[in-house]
């Protein structure tokens, strides 16, 4: 059986670290939800995971089928069989979506797809989300609203069927007919491809209608608790305020001091420091 | 002869309203209340061009540039209710001097300057697209796309004039350049010179290397990296190939492609 071990993962983001020593396992064919308050590294653990250049593993182990996964690329990653469907796609102009699917799909193809295939590929994975087909002529997710930029990525993974998909707040932007589309899709590549999955939400209603198989909650850069599906119930009622009194764990608030540095325009541009008022 | 214009093509309601006289400039009359689409591929490497187009006609120039430019000068004259369009698709080794001075002379008028640039092997380019507003109620934009790459250069100076009393004139400037590599350069102008205050204008300019976040999509879907940064970068040319007719528009797909 496949299987993703993350092993005592610490990482830090611009010299801030963020996770603290996560352990989790996630095999082929389970759900594995992955709760936790805002701001406590899950996002983190999902980009550290796929190697994003922005985050750095100072520590720890990431191992898919006794393969070291942090001695990837980010492209070698993909081609292992792990999948993220972000949170914010990047809206890319210029670059046609029939283009980067075809060539994202011979990526992880020893022989180049024909075209009749490719097409039809296509033309079925468009009907599962619910996009319309004249989508791939348009630049990669320029312009797309937010519910078919979620939905473009979970096209991205039926296109690529990977062994792993880890899904960053998929549900966020969708509406209800939406919510319900993505999630059939999610169980049926559950079910009929055995994928397992990785599935940041803060909704029960998500999570009712995939039926993970377990769950994990993410607190202060660690996993502090692993379940099964009622740890999902039990938080949705009763919020994380019981992890502090049952398991002894201050719930650090979230740091809303930060702000990032910007500019704006060329003739004005203005820095906000931090601190500034 | 110095500046003949070796070929032209163009397309128009009326085959008289195109006069070529070939003199010191090489002059293109473009009559009244005309239509015309005129592409223009081939120049000798020294060529002064001017365009007078009549009142309330439209000029859509296409210059497909593959040959090596020492220098180029193109003047237009856009007068009352009348608008001239040039797309720029430039794919050869050398641009010594591009100069283009676009004249808003009537109210009404309007002009636009499309240009996507490749600058490769050590090429260096530098072009000088510039318009006077010279009265009220005229409309210009620079828009420009640029990819320098294997230590090559571009640079772009766009200069819009308003002048005084030229109300209600509005003038747009956007450039921006992708560098492929470190040794590669990019130089960019976008100029205002404003000499009366009720008007519109604005102008932006960015300059940078691919964008981490784009190509780490890419990556992430198991595309590799060199071919990530193709994709991005045909992304950014690419779309001036759709002014031109499709035979034109499938050189230039082939040009850039066989760039990258």
């Amino acid at each position: 059986m496949k299987s993703l071990k993350i092993k005592n993962l610490h990482v830090e983001v611009e010299g801030k670290e963020i996770l603290k020593g996560v352990n989790l396992t996630i095999n082929e064919g389970e759900i594995l939800a992955l709760l936790g308050p805002n701001g406590h590294g899950k996002s983190t653990l999902l980009a550290a995971i796929m190697g994003n250049p922005r985050y750095k593993v100072t520590k720890g182990e990431i191992i898919l089928d006794d393969k070291d996964v942090l001695k990837m690329s980010v492209d070698e990653r993909s081609k292992a069989g792990l999948f993220l469907a972000f949170q914010n796609p990047s809206e890319i102009p210029g670059v046609v979506s029939a283009d980067f699917f075809k060539g994202a799909i011979n990526a992880h193809r020893d022989n180049k797809i024909k075209l009749f295939e490719f097409y039809r590929s296509l033309e079925t994975a468009c009907k599962e989300v619910n996009l319309p087909f004249d989508m791939v002529n348009r630049n990669l997710n320029d312009g797309f609203s937010g519910g078919e930029k979620k939905r473009n990525e979970i096209l991205q993974m039926i296109l690529l069927n990977p062994n792993i998909a880890m899904l960053d707040e998929i549900d966020s932007g969708l509406d209800v007919d939406a919510i319900n589309t993505v999630s059939e899709c999610i169980v049926k590549q559950n079910r009929e491809k055995n994928t397992g999955f990785l599935v940041i939400s803060h909704y029960a209603r998500l999570f009712d209608l995939i039926h993970p198989s377990k769950a994990a909650v993410m607190v202060n850069g660690r996993i502090v608790t692993e379940g099964d599906s009622s740890l999902i119930s039990k938080i949705d009622k009763e919020g994380y305020e019981w992890i502090e009194k049952e398991l002894g764990i201050s719930i650090k608030k979230e740091d809303q001091q930060s702000m990032n540095k910007v500019s704006i325009g060329v003739c004005a541009t203005k820095e906000v420091l931090k601190n500034e008022k | 002869m110095k500046n003949k214009i070796t070929s032209y093509f163009y397309e128009g309601e009326n085959k008289n309203v195109v006069s070529l006289k070939h003199e010191e400039t090489a002059s293109f009359l473009i009559h009244d209340d005309s239509n015309i689409l005129l592409d223009i591929n081939e120049f000798n490497e020294n060529n002064n061009v001017s365009f007078i187009i009549g009142n309330n006609s439209k000029l859509t120039l296409r210059l497909l540039v593959v040959n090596n430019l020492d220098d180029l000068n193109i003047k237009v004259n856009v007068p009352r209710g009348s608008k001239f369009d040039m797309i720029v698709a430039d794919f050869s080794d050398k641009v010594e001097k591009f100069n283009t001075l676009v004249s808003l002379e009537g109210e009404d008028s309007e002009a636009s300057i499309h240009l996507a640039t490749l600058s490769k092997e050590g090429n260096k380019k530098k072009f000088n697209l510039s318009f006077d507003h010279k009265v009220g109620k005229t409309k210009s934009l620079i828009d420009c796309y640029g990819v320098s790459k294997d230590s090559s250069l571009i640079k772009i100076d766009g200069i819009s004039h308003i002048y005084e009393n030229a109300n209600k004139a509005d003038a747009t400037q956007k450039v921006r350049v992708i560098l492929f590599d470190k040794e590669s350069e990019a130089i960019a102008n976008p100029i205002l010179k404003i000499d009366c205050n009720d008007i519109k204008a604005q102008h932006a300019c960015a300059i940078g290397s691919l964008r981490e976040e784009h190509l780490y999509y890419l990556l992430s879907r198991g595309i590799e990296i060199n071919e990530a940064r193709s994709l991005i970068t045909l992304g950014y040319l690419l779309p001036i190939a759709q002014y031109f007719e499709e035979k034109d528009g499938e050189k230039i797909k082939e040009i850039i492609g066989g760039a990258f």
